[in-house]
Formats: structure tokens, sequence, C-alpha cells
């Protein structure tokens, strides 16, 4: 049977819908954070090695880097971005075990997730950059 | 047909993988981040004590290896979601068969990087 479900929805249509609809916002975000993170592990794994390598390289990561704010505000991202897509992924898991993932908990669950992350991510800007 | 890119081979397996991954990883975070929020003016030997001690150079495998599962089947989905040939015509099987091949590379490069790191020294 052929479906006549339209599937070639305009983008801007797509966003409206799911604008409205914070399971759908948090869940694209879950993605969009876990696609950061992978594109910015090298920084990390950089700086990994930087500073474990030598005393020099621990100074140069302690105080070049983290005394300017460049390569500081790529670490908060990642951090940011880590601690959202740690969240969700709790989220995530509790769903799996049945815990909120009805249609109205679901809602409340991914309210409750997005502000907790939002927290967190606060503090981290606080943690890092300040 | 079963996917080629996909990670296991298999839709029940690649769940699998990315919850025990994902367990990992979560439990590497709140180890690395914990420590590093305890010791705010660590010094270069404490850093280096903590991590190549060697309950922290097998976690960091650990974490390391499940990175690599937990990325390739997540990105897996997001490729196989949004680059098709419906979405992009007919260049999207050629580009994700690219964007598949170039995110399994990268992430062997991750693993052997972070081997180099945690085991050379």
């Amino acid at each position: 049977m052929t479906s006549k479900r339209p599937v070639d929805l305009p983008v801007s249509q797509i966003i409206k819908v799911n604008a409205k609809s914070p399971v759908a916002m948090v869940s694209i975000l879950h993605r969009l954070s876990g696609a950061l993170l992978f594109v910015l592990v090298p920084v990390l794994l950089w700086l990994l090695q930087k500073s474990l390598g030598s005393p020099e390289g621990f100074a140069y990561v302690s105080q070049e880097v983290f005394g300017s704010i460049g390569v500081k505000f790529v670490v908060w991202l990642f951090v940011a971005g880590l601690l959202y897509h740690f969240v969700m992924g709790v989220k995530h898991m509790l769903a799996d075990l049945g815990v909120a993932e009805e249609l109205k908990s679901g809602r409340m669950a991914a309210v409750v997730s997005a502000v907790v992350a939002a927290v967190l991510i606060v503090w981290s800007f606080v943690w890092i950059m300040l | 047909m079963k996917s080629a890119f996909g990670l296991t081979g298999s839709g029940i397996r690649d769940w699998v993988v990315q919850r025990v991954s994902a367990v990992v990883l979560a439990f590497y975070t709140v180890v690395l981040l914990g420590w590093l929020i305890g010791h705010p003016d660590a010094d270069y030997d404490a850093w280096r004590c903590f991590m190549l001690s060697t309950p922290m150079k097998i976690t960091s495998l650990l974490a390391l290896v499940s990175l690599v599962g937990h990325t390739w089947v997540g990105m897996w989905t997001v490729f196989t979601d949004y680059v098709t040939t419906h979405k992009l015509g007919s260049a999207a099987s050629s580009l994700r068969f690219v964007l598949q091949s170039l995110m399994i590379v990268a992430l062997l490069a991750y693993l052997v990087w972070g081997i180099a790191i945690f085991w050379a020294n």
C-alpha cells in the first residue's frame, strides 16, 4: 500500500510544528549536541595530550589556553554540549525503563530535563569562562 | 536489507551498544568533572598522577572504546535520517557513503590517539 502521508513538508512548517513541542525540541537538540561533541573531541584530546605530556605543556594549557578566551570558549561549548547530552541521555534511559514515557509525563520530563540542563550549562559557563 | 554502515548489523545490538556505552561515558564524565571540580588548583604532578593511575588508564580506555561505539551508532542514525535521497536527491547515497566513511575513520583515529595519550606515556 502506498502511503499518502506528506513527506516533503517545507522546513518552515516542520520547525513551526515542532517548536510547539518540548519533546521534539529536546530531542533534536540531543542529536545536535551529540554531533557537536563528535566534532569537538579532537580539541579535548589535544588538550589532554598537551597537559599530560610535559610540565611545559601543562603550563601552556593552564595559562595560555585557559588564559585567553578563544579555546576556552570551545572547551565550554564542549562541556555545555556534554552536560546537555548527559541529562537527555538519562531521560532517554529512564524512558527505556518505562519512566515518563506517556504523552503528558513525557512532556513534563522534557521540560524538567531542559531546565536541569539549562542550570548546568549556566553553571559551566561561570565555572569555565569567568 | 542490512545497513552496510551500522555498527553491529543488528538494530537490537546497536541499541544495546548505545546504552551500555552511554553508561560508561556517563560514569567517566562524572569521575572527570568531579575530580576537576574538587581540584581547582591541581598542578602537573597531581593531574598526571590521577589521569595516568592504573584505574584511570583502564577507565579512559573503556571510555574511548565506548565513545567509538556510541558515536558510530548515533551518527549513523543522524546520517540515515537526514542524508537521504528523499531529502537531498540522488547524490545523497554517495554523500552518505562519504560521510559515514569519514565518521568511522575519524572515530578510529580518536581511539588510536587516545590510546597513545594514556598508554604510551
